[in-house]
């Protein structure tokens, strides 16, 4: 099992963490964990029925992390079917789309609720997506934006939550979400109590960061989610 | 059952012919005595008028999984191009038809198959039929249908194959996860296309068994590669949720499924008790 994954870690037992997508229809969740997880993007990926499931190991640190993703359909009539996927998260990215001022309400709705009904120290981020819209240097227009960025972040700190402007397109900010989200979670606490099977496919790590250090993620260029090829 | 009747049911079972696909399925689905001469022109009508469209809610939704609906098909693949109008106005329509449902994501995925082979106004009625036959409820708002069909799909898993129910049950997989996906896009996006093709002619003659048959199906062929190599849930959900192609060919696929004994009764009885469990909150 997992060879792979002993790229170059001394604790080479991953630790598990289940992370759950949450967002309206089309913000681009599924183009998200398609970034992260194969570093691709498609123009037109089809809508997520039900909930698609991948997984990918990044690096942190000495340790390796394995993601177990639950990516949900973002139409209003999946929602009572949300509480089976986000039930034991460690994890959960509340994904919004920067030119649509509705998608934020959701997703301060699913906030909400992950904050009343799930794991108590789940780690939530909030995340913009779509941020190549709104940026001139994309070929964006700002014109478009319509959740201003201090809106959401005044948000976000309220409410404890790790916040990022991303794309999935350009791949702008992806890594960093994830691999800020696997700093913030309690990792030895997962270490301590491992739970079933950790075991299964490799796939080398991403970018090597520190817990919470995603403005240097950011400025140095660090390897982009190009080595963060996975097996799965 | 009268002996054309069967007759036409092992025919069916063996294939359609694809080039008379479009007439059977029309035929098939009873969208022959369904269809209301004019009805569709007028709906398609009332979806063109912008004031329709401002106040639905479902249109926006409709909008954004247009470019999404087989992106790779050279009927959609054009942005604007006629599929794509074609869709729209076919699941706008739908959804003034019948405002219960309105639209659901999967049914962009039904009624572009249904498009690949019929015009609009065939494809509309034959998706009419199906959301009122063998489809029904699967789409509701509250999608308890679908729900009650995860438990009756569970109790079918313990019966026929019950060392691979253990091992879900192990890992926290249930049928809710997978089915989803399953049944609301009647497998379009699980099967390779001839072998959907093939699960929506059973669909047609045999009713919703069809489609718990070939779940159970897919999982019969995987049956093994699901206990061997896959050891817990991060091995065993991206298998059933993008089942490798090269076993489900469609004279496997339903051959397989046509060898699992289930009666359209069974299935009747199966979900009025699921249904009564739901209610009384015992699952
Ligand atoms: N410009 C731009 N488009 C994006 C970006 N991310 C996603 N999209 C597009 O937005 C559309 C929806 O993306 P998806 O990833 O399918 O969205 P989703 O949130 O998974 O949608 P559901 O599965 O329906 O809930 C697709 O056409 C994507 O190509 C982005 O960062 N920039
Ligand atoms: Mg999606």
């Amino acid at each position: 099992m997992a060879s792979s994954s002993s790229a170059g870690a001394p604790n080479a037992k991953p630790i598990q963490v289940k992370l759950v997508l949450l967002g309206e229809a089309a913000v681009g969740k599924s183009s998200l964990v398609l970034r992260f997880v194969n570093n691709e993007f498609q123009e037109n990926k089809e809508p997520t029925i039900g909930a698609a499931f991948l997984t990918q190991r990044c690096k942190l640190e000495d340790k390796i992390i394995k993601f177990e993703i639950w990516d949900t359909a973002g139409q209003e009539r999946f929602h009572s079917l949300a509480p089976m996927y986000y039930r034991n998260a460690q994890a959960a990215i509340v994904a919004y789309d920067v030119t649509k001022a509705a998608s934020l309400e959701k997703a301060m709705n699913w906030v909400e609720e992950l904050k009343r009904q799930a794991n108590r120290d789940m780690v939530i981020a909030l995340v913009g997506n779509k941020l190549d819209l709104v940026s001139a240097s994309h070929g964006g227009d700002e014109a478009v934006r319509k959740v201003p960025v201090a809106q959401a972040r005044a948000y976000a700190d309220e409410h404890g939550l790790l916040f990022f402007e991303a794309s999935a397109k350009t791949g702008d900010n992806v890594l960093e979400v994830f691999t800020d989200i696997a700093g913030k979670i309690p990792l030895d606490h997962l270490l301590a109590h491992p739970h079933r099977g950790a075991g299964g496919r490799g796939g080398a790590g991403g970018a090597g960061a520190g817990a919470g250090n995603r403005v240097d993620l950011l400025r140095d260029g660090a390897p982009r989610a190009d080595n963060a090829s996975c097996a799965c | 059952m009268p002996p054309s009747r069967r007759r036409l049911k092992k025919l069916v079972h063996k294939g359609v012919p694809h080039a008379m696909r479009a007439a059977a399925w029309f035929r098939l689905a009873g969208a022959h005595d369904r269809l209301e001469e004019g009805r569709y022109a007028a709906l398609a009508a009332e979806a063109a008028d912008p004031a329709t469209a401002a106040a639905n809610p479902f249109f926006d939704i409709i909008e954004r999984d247009l470019h999404r609906c087989f992106p790779n098909h050279v009927l959609f693949c054009t942005p604007g191009g006629e599929g794509q109008q074609a869709l729209r106005e076919v699941l706008r329509a739908y959804a003034l038809f019948n405002p219960t449902v309105g639209y659901c994501q999967g049914l962009g995925m039904v009624a572009g198959t249904l498009l690949m082979l019929l015009e609009r106004e065939r494809a509309f009625w034959v998706l009419v039929c199906l959301l009122e036959t063998p489809c029904k409820g699967l789409y509701d708002p509250d999608l308890l249908q679908l729900k009650t069909d995860a438990i009756v799909f569970d109790r079918l898993l313990a019966k026929k194959l019950p060392r691979l129910a253990r091992h879900f049950c192990a890992n926290d997989v249930s049928a809710l996860m997978f089915i989803t996906q399953w049944f609301l896009t009647i497998f379009t996006t699980s099967l390779p296309w001839p072998s959907a093709l093939r699960v929506w002619d059973m669909l047609l003659v045999d009713g919703p068994k069809a489609i718990f048959r070939i779940g159970l199906a897919v999982l019969m062929i995987g049956k093994r590669h699901l206990i061997k190599a896959c050891p817990t849930n991060a091995e065993i959900l991206p298998w059933i949720l993008h089942v490798p192609t090269e076993h489900l060919q469609p004279d496997a696929v339903v051959f397989v499924a046509l060898g699992i004994e289930l009666r359209a009764s069974d299935i009747v009885k199966m979900r009025l008790s699921a249904s009564k469990a739901q209610l009384a909150g015992l699952v």
